[in-house]
């Protein structure tokens, strides 16, 4: 495997008229092509904040982020973001939400309207594609979501807390569709949470942050069987030593 | 879920309680329909039975019987269609052009902030500036009559629309505008894909205010300087002490600016529809 992402000793200090704040100090680590890496901490450590950063939205004080050998000075489409919120567009139809990166970037380096469409019907979202976001449950609402961020074909997915705006029975399933959509199209994410067991059964590094300034703590690599679903983890017996560990290196 | 979705289609089969329900429903809607009407009715019967049977002066409280000999009157000289066709054109111009301008106004302001926080107390100011203040002004700056009027109801109307258009372009949560963002989405494409369409209650409500306004403006124009018009009635019958007049001009103004607010909430459901 190839490293796809590089973070190099990455700081940012917000400023106000009151005070400076130093939000990030020091973080490096990188992301392999294809893994799913999980950045937990306590809440104000600066998640989010990476996030932006790797996105382009928001240039770090100092250090650099580098992804698939180019530096990362703006926006470019070679990241996509998933919100907690899925801020569909309440006013377009399913296809029409999917359709909207493609539109704004006059459909080059996207996938086609009909890798699209099959997209939707592979995840059980057929028969949808003109229905309002208001028709959806929250789940299938969720999955649109990351066909819409899919559609531009990213090499690098970040997903902010998405499912900490569902319902516990909903999000369960929802973590097990969006992980298997996420693996079987190949992607390598970055998921952000505060949810341990989440962390824990999404994905196969960790990576745990000090509180603010953030810092990393540690990186725990997480050592399933390769085919098991982030539900089935839960059963897995190695789940609750991940636990237990992730749990006191949060304390 | 699925299966909700293709049953919402269909028709369902409908209960005995549903039924009863609806049948409820229905007759309650009846007598609040029912009852406006009677208001209405009973409303102007004692007031031509209070002029009737003299309990006040029918010269000072006027009667509906003798509006609408007035009416007649003025239709009959021809002179009601100038008054009329003279009020609607101006209050339609100044309602479109306001809200043209505070349309653009709002955007110019959206687009670039700077300029907003710039600006900010001086729309406070002119907000709150009773705008009749400006009469005099007007009617030098761009001399008597229709332009005159026109341009009261605009400035009547147009710091307001621009308030409230700006206000609900803000209120867009941040997190959909950072969503275009991640996608390359340029300043441009941020506003024609996401801002106006997720706006467009707000614009349907501006438009309804506005509305109002412009009502407000061209009357007040016209009190001001007007040689026909709704507005010139109502001064020239309060000046001669012909109250049949000023009645028969308000009478007919409550007709014509219900009818021009039912043309914005069809307009209104037609969008709806739409979207």
């Amino acid at each position: 495997m190839n490293t796809l992402l590089e973070l190099k000793n990455i700081n940012l200090t917000y400023q106000t008229l009151k005070t400076e704040t130093e939000a990030i100090k020091d973080v490096s680590f990188s992301v392999e092509n294809g893994e799913f890496i999980s950045i937990v901490g306590p809440s104000g450590c600066g998640k989010t904040t990476i996030l932006s950063m790797i996105a382009g939205l928001l240039p770090p004080s100092s250090g650099q982020i580098v992804i698939d050998g180019e530096i990362v000075s703006k926006v470019s489409t070679n990241v996509g973001y998933m919100f907690q919120r899925d801020n569909l567009f309440e006013w377009l139809n399913v296809y029409q939400n999917v359709m909207i990166g493609p539109k704004i970037n006059h459909k080059k380096n996207c996938l086609s309207s009909d890798k699209l469409k099959s997209l939707l019907k592979k995840y059980g979202l057929s028969g949808f594609e003109k229905a309002r976001p208001s028709e959806l449950s929250g789940g299938m609402r969720q999955r649109v979501s990351l066909i819409r961020t899919l559609a531009l074909n990213p090499k690098i997915l970040l997903l902010d807390e998405p499912f900490s705006a569902l319902d516990y029975q909903t999000r369960l399933s929802v973590q097990n569709d969006i992980h298997q959509i996420i693996k079987s199209e190949h992607k390598t994410a970055i998921l952000v949470t505060h949810d341990i067991s989440e962390a824990i059964s999404m994905s196969d590094k960790i990576i745990v942050l000090t509180k603010r300034p953030g810092t990393i703590k540690k990186i725990i690599d997480i050592d399933f069987d390769k085919n098991l679903t982030p539900l089935e983890r839960r059963n897995n017996i190695l789940f609750n030593s991940y636990f237990k560990s992730l749990w006191e290196e949060l304390q | 879920m699925k299966k909700r979705y293709i049953l919402k289609k269909s028709k369902p089969e409908i209960s005995l309680a549903h039924k009863k329900f609806i049948r409820k429903e229905h007759i309650k809607t009846f007598f609040i329909h029912f009852f406006r009407v009677l208001l209405l009715i009973f409303l102007i019967g004692i007031w031509e039975l209070a002029a009737e049977l003299n309990w006040a002066d029918p010269f000072i409280i006027s009667s509906p019987s003798r509006i609408i000999n007035q009416i007649v009157l003025l239709y009959n000289s021809g002179s009601l269609q100038t008054h009329i066709l003279t009020t609607l054109n101006e209050t339609i111009l100044a309602f479109l052009l306001s809200t043209l301008i505070g349309a653009a106004l709002a955007i110019i302001l959206y687009v670039i902030p700077p300029l907003k926080k710039v600006l900010e107390p001086y729309i406070i100011v002119l907000n709150s500036l009773p705008k009749i203040a400006l009469g005099p002004l007007i009617i030098i700056w761009v001399g008597i009559g229709t332009k005159a009027i026109v341009t009261m109801g605009i400035l009547i109307c147009v710091v307001i629309a621009t308030i409230n258009l700006l206000n609900g372009y803000l209120s867009i949560p941040s997190e959909k505008i950072l969503l275009l963002k991640s996608m390359g989405a340029n300043k441009f494409q941020i506003l024609t894909k996401l801002i106006i369409p997720a706006t467009i209650p707000n614009f349907i409500s501006t438009l309804k205010i506005n509305l109002g306004m412009a009502w407000v403006g061209v009357i007040m124009g016209e009190y001001l300087s007007s040689k026909a018009g709704l507005g010139y009635l109502l001064v020239y019958g309060g000046q001669v002490f012909k109250l049949d007049l000023v009645m028969s001009a308000i009478v007919i103004l409550c007709i014509l600016s219900g009818l021009m607010y039912a043309v914005i909430a069809i307009f209104e459901k037609i969008i709806n529809k739409k979207r």
